[in-house]
């Protein structure tokens, strides 16, 4: 069930209508609702792997307890060593086992056909499995007190609209909410139903859309070349934003339905002036994440300088690797440690107009996405290869769409970027706009109809960071 | 309030009258094109049908209509002419819908719809798109189970169908080719392991099935409707009305649940166990291959020869 569907519109009134209405008179009935709804969400894809969520969020919330109840530091370490293994463990096995299979082989010129096994991926693994990872160390860290109320911490784990593909939620910001009864804000729900009308604009016309040049390229690279594969990385670029983007949007704007609040994850990342900007902006809950849990406790920026560059290096490597077990995300993420590490190493102070540092920004991270969707290395420099072979004459990648839709989409492609540039940097000033009911209902239509007009309805496209 | 001029438009979209190529062309990609073939024999080659084969993929392997056609015309003065309408899948629904298309450029004087052990109780997946607005609409009164999703999904074409209108969408328009019988001729012979093991698991299966259908279960709501529609329509236009059993392989179930029901609409016509029991007549347990479609065909001509 994924939230361009019709079951989930219909699954979404429903837990909705309940919600407010039978289960709106306690915080307990209100959580128990939503553990439910959680639980069907996930179970709707699988049913098997709804146990295993289970199991892993029973664990998390004892090992946090046991954290909780002692003050031996050697006791407060081995239960969160275990809780750690346990979780890496589960996520390793289902993610990465004939990844590592496969490669440990290739080393060793080993047929790894015999050892590899028939895994099927846990949607959201690596998203659910780092929400409770931070849970349990934030709580060794003393940064939070263990839940007491295990159906609380299960409501806090299973919150469907960010289940699967996030924001990596913590503790303090998600889990506070669900300690409280929430009760119905008429602007917060409507400011909930913008957001998903966003989202939805930037899935269903934006994204799905650029998927159709992305994939004909990149399923068949050798048929395009310069300009056509130019397009198509772009496009990619964009795509890549609004799906994900869009996703968050209607993951926060259905939270906000529910009277919750979760985190921004995606700040005008493309605006970005620098690459160190920029992972603040793209995917923050994700970046946080690793910046927190992973870059400080390898020793951060603590231990000198080369230190420091290899810890960079390290937790971008990481982090590509957490997106999928193959070696493209591998490099995507030393790429982007790579260039992190340059740019702290030859930091030099000329005035560069703001425009050139967010264009040659833009550009490094759009390069950076071949590596990203291409299905391996080879065809990835095949791709950069072939993106310099020049010629003018015709673009076939283009013929996908009448001239008509193209235009209609790139209008929309610049309303949606300079619409979220406005709310950042001029935020007062679109506010006052949007007071005017004329203004915003004109707003609202012109996206919906342009949802109608120019959405991918056809499969339902799934979201992209639904595969990690 | 805020969402009424959305619903309308959906409401516009819904009824646009999409042209009848489109509709077809939109199925394309299914069942091999075969949509396009029925465009083509109901609009293209008018006044081409007097018997008419209607039903699921066992249909399409299983009546060699050339064969007939050529066998039954050296046996009369008149010519008729035979086609096999056979469509992948199940679904009355579309049955139903196909009889009307083709009554529209036909004068056809008998119709043969092809009955299984049960009927089925689903709506067939092709059934939004070669339906009109209306008739999808009007399924609801024969308690269609995928009323909901056939709205949407018809919906998505007229979208399509507007899109094109309005230089928003390609729309590539392919030839139709032209196609005098719709037999699906497959010499492959099946497994005869996977056979024997077909029987083996069906068995009891279909023994236990056959003793336990409730023909007034809500489910079969939806069948009767339309085989009633069915009933209706062919008397207005004065066609005979016949089903014929096209059981699987080892014929199991002798004769199918709805034997009574059928009978009442018209003639049943069941073929002998011999047909069923031979292995070298199937390409799977459940079509036949050219070998049995030429026996079930033969048998068939003895059958409905005027």
């Amino acid at each position: 069930m994924i939230f361009n569907t019709i079951e989930f519109l219909i699954y979404l009134v429903v837990v909705f209508f309940l919600y407010w209405t039978i289960f709106s008179k306690s915080n307990l009935k209100q959580n128990i609702l939503l553990l439910f709804a959680g639980y069907f969400f996930y179970g709707w894809w699988s049913w098997k792997f709804l146990f295993l969520f289970i199991a892993t969020s029973v664990g998390d919330f004892y090992w946090a307890k046991l954290i909780n109840s002692t003050e031996d530091q050697k006791k407060r370490r081995l239960f969160l060593s275990l809780s750690i293994f346990v979780n890496l463990a589960v996520l390793g096995f289902f993610k990465y086992f004939n990844f590592f299979v496969a490669e440990f082989c290739a080393l060793f010129g080993i047929n790894s056909g015999n050892l590899a096994i028939n895994i099927v991926l846990p949607i959201g693994i690596s998203f659910y499995t780092f929400q409770a990872m931070a849970y349990v160390i934030d709580v060794y860290r003393r940064k939070t007190q263990a839940e007491t109320n295990i159906l609380t911490y299960l409501t806090f784990s299973s919150f469907f609209p960010q289940l699967l593909s996030g924001p990596i939620e913590r503790s303090n910001n998600l889990l506070e909410q669900f300690k409280t009864k929430r009760v119905f804000n008429y602007e917060f729900a409507v400011n909930g139903l913008e957001l998903m009308l966003m989202g939805f604009l930037k899935k269903v016309v934006l994204a799905d859309n650029f998927a159709i040049i992305v994939d004909k390229a990149f399923s068949f690279p050798d048929n395009y070349h310069g300009v056509d594969l130019i397009i198509a990385v772009l496009c990619f670029t964009f795509q890549i934003y609004f799906d994900f983007s869009g996703y968050t949007d209607i993951a926060r704007g259905i939270a906000k339905l529910f009277g919750v609040q979760l985190i921004k994850n995606f700040n005008n990342p493309y605006f970005s002036e620098n690459i160190s900007d920029f992972w603040k902006r793209w995917h923050i809950s994700l970046s946080s994440w690793f910046k927190d849990y992973f870059y400080i406790s390898i020793g951060g920026n603590k231990k000198g300088k080369f230190r420091t560059q290899i810890n960079l290096l390290l937790t971008f490597a990481v982090s590509g690797l957490w997106h999928g077990a193959n070696i493209t995300f591998v490099v995507w993420g030393l790429y982007h440690g790579l260039l992190s590490v340059i740019s702290r190493a030859f930091k030099v102070n000329i005035s560069t107009p703001k425009f050139l540092k967010i264009i040659f920004t833009f550009l490094l991270v759009m390069f950076g996405w071949i590596f990203f969707r291409a299905s391996n290395i080879n065809e990835a420099f095949k791709i950069i290869m072939r993106m310099f072979e020049f010629n003018l004459q015709s673009f076939p990648i283009l013929n996908s769409f009448p001239l008509t839709k193209i235009v209609f989409l790139i209008v929309t492609l610049f309303l949606v970027l300079g619409l979220e540039r406005f709310k950042e940097t001029k935020s007062e000033f679109i506010n006052s706009i949007f007071k005017s009911r004329l203004i915003k209902y004109s707003v609202y239509y012109g996206i919906l109809f342009s949802i109608i007009i120019l959405g991918v309805f056809d499969n339902a496209p799934n979201f992209i960071y639904f595969q990690f | 309030m805020f969402i009424i001029p959305v619903g309308i438009l959906f409401v516009i979209i819904f009824f646009v009258k999409t042209e009848r190529y489109f509709a077809y062309h939109y199925t394309k990609g299914d069942c091999d094109g075969r949509g396009l073939f029925f465009y083509n024999k109901i609009y293209k080659e008018k006044n081409s049908i007097d018997y008419i084969f209607i039903g699921s993929s066992k249909t399409m392997n299983g009546i060699n209509d050339s064969m007939m056609q050529r066998i039954i015309n050296t046996k009369i003065t008149t010519p008729i002419n035979i086609y096999n309408a056979g469509y992948c899948r199940y679904g009355r629904n579309l049955n139903f819908i196909f009889l009307k298309e083709f009554l529209k450029n036909h004068s056809i004087k008998k119709v043969f719809f092809e009955v299984l052990p049960d009927e089925a109780t689903n709506s067939h997946p092709m059934f939004p798109f070669i339906a009109t607005s209306d008739e999808i609409i009007s399924s609801a009164n024969g308690f269609n189970p995928s009323i909901f999703s056939d709205t949407y999904n018809h919906f998505l074409m007229n979208l399509k169908y507007e899109r094109c209108k309005f230089n928003l969408d390609y729309c590539d328009s392919i030839p139709v080719q032209q196609c005098k019988f719709g037999y699906n001729n497959i010499p492959q012979i099946a497994d005869s392991k996977s056979l024997a093991k077909f029987i083996e698991i069906k068995t009891i299966e279909w023994n236990h099935y056959n003793s336990t259908i409730d023909k007034t279960a809500p489910d079969y709501k939806f069948s009767n409707y339309y085989l009633n529609e069915i009933k209706t329509i062919c008397e207005k236009n004065n066609i005979e009305l016949n089903f014929i059993y096209l059981s699987s392989y080892g014929n199991i179930i002798k004769t199918p649940a709805w034997k009574e029901e059928y009978e009442k609409m018209g003639k049943l016509i069941i073929a002998p166990d011999s047909i069923f029991l031979r292995k070298m007549y199937w390409k799977d347990n459940s079509h036949f291959n050219s070998y049995g479609a030429d026996a079930f065909s033969k048998f068939l001509i003895t059958q409905i020869s005027p």
